[in-house]
């Protein structure tokens, strides 16, 4: 089930919203509104393009990896002001900082390479100035970045 | 080793009828013996997961030489890297070779933030990693 709640394109300080049930098939979805939402803030195709993958990365992590109560929809909201933006995620479960966690070193042998695990690395090195926030039992993730 | 179009499938498809879901995946190979796959579309988890097992399958020969033409794919997660580094495993561990080409400079940034490069030759386009392949 998916609902928008709320679009205002007209003034960008003000958020457009989305809620997505969790499941991997509302991915495309998501894509799709938060491209028409940035289309409408003006972000360069090359910065829509990295906050497109880099929440894409951040929501696959979300739906396959979170523990705990998990059956709350995740909350979106994208905002945009003074030529930054900012792309707010919640959703309840388990704390969880992809911000912080630590990850694997660069790999330079396709023999031992391990296939998985790049996403957070993806999203925390094209987007460093992010930041996460433990809200009660919500977890807030927000990408940030230039517009241009 | 000579993949024929029998072995390979030309114009294998997988696509949906719907637009910005499709991921189309065809295969040629060519005199020297190099397969040359396309894959185009979104490499997100749902187009990934279109496409890989037709991957997997038609680079699962001994000495294989893949090039994976990245032309057309327009958006690459990490689970499309996932999968390109699964084949280039197991490419590598049948004796073959593989490069992958022509991304777009998005999908580029993306390769290389991945750290792709270090793991498997990323080539500007089909003649360069046909150059590469057969010097090997």
């Amino acid at each position: 089930m998916t609902c928008r709640v709320q679009r205002c394109d007209a003034v960008m300080a003000m958020p457009d919203t989305f809620v997505m049930a969790r499941s991997i098939n509302e991915l495309r979805t998501v894509s799709a509104w938060l491209r028409g939402a940035m289309a409408g803030a003006g972000l360069s195709p090359a910065m829509s393009y990295t906050l497109e993958l880099c929440a894409n990365e951040a929501l696959a992590n979300v739906l396959m990896h979170a523990k705990g109560e998990t059956g709350d929809p995740i909350r979106l909201s994208f905002a945009c002001s003074e030529g930054q933006f900012e792309l707010t995620i919640a959703e309840r479960s388990a704390a969880f900082d992809p911000l912080s966690a630590v990850l694997p070193p660069p790999e330079t042998c396709l023999e031992t390479a391990r296939p998985n695990g790049r996403g957070l690395a993806l999203m925390r090195n094209l987007l460093p100035g992010s930041r996460y926030t433990r809200e009660g039992e919500h977890n807030i993730l927000t990408l940030t970045g230039h517009c241009s | 080793m000579k993949l024929s179009q029998s072995d390979v499938g030309v114009g294998l498809l997988a696509r949906r009828a719907y637009e910005g879901v499709a991921v189309e995946f065809d295969i040629d190979c060519d005199a020297d013996g190099v397969a040359c796959i396309r894959l185009a579309g979104r490499m997100d988890i749902e187009g990934t997961q279109e496409v890989e097992l037709r991957l997997v399958t038609h680079t699962a020969v001994d000495h294989g030489r893949f090039i994976i033409d990245l032309a057309d794919v327009s958006f690459l997660a990490s689970m499309g890297i996932r999968a390109l580094i699964v084949v280039a495993k197991n490419v590598r561990a049948r004796g073959g070779r593989l490069a992958l080409c022509a991304p777009n400079q998005q999908v580029a940034t993306t390769l290389e933030t991945a750290g792709l490069p270090a793991l498997v030759p990323l080539c500007t386009d089909r003649v360069e990693a046909h150059r590469m392949l057969i010097a090997q």
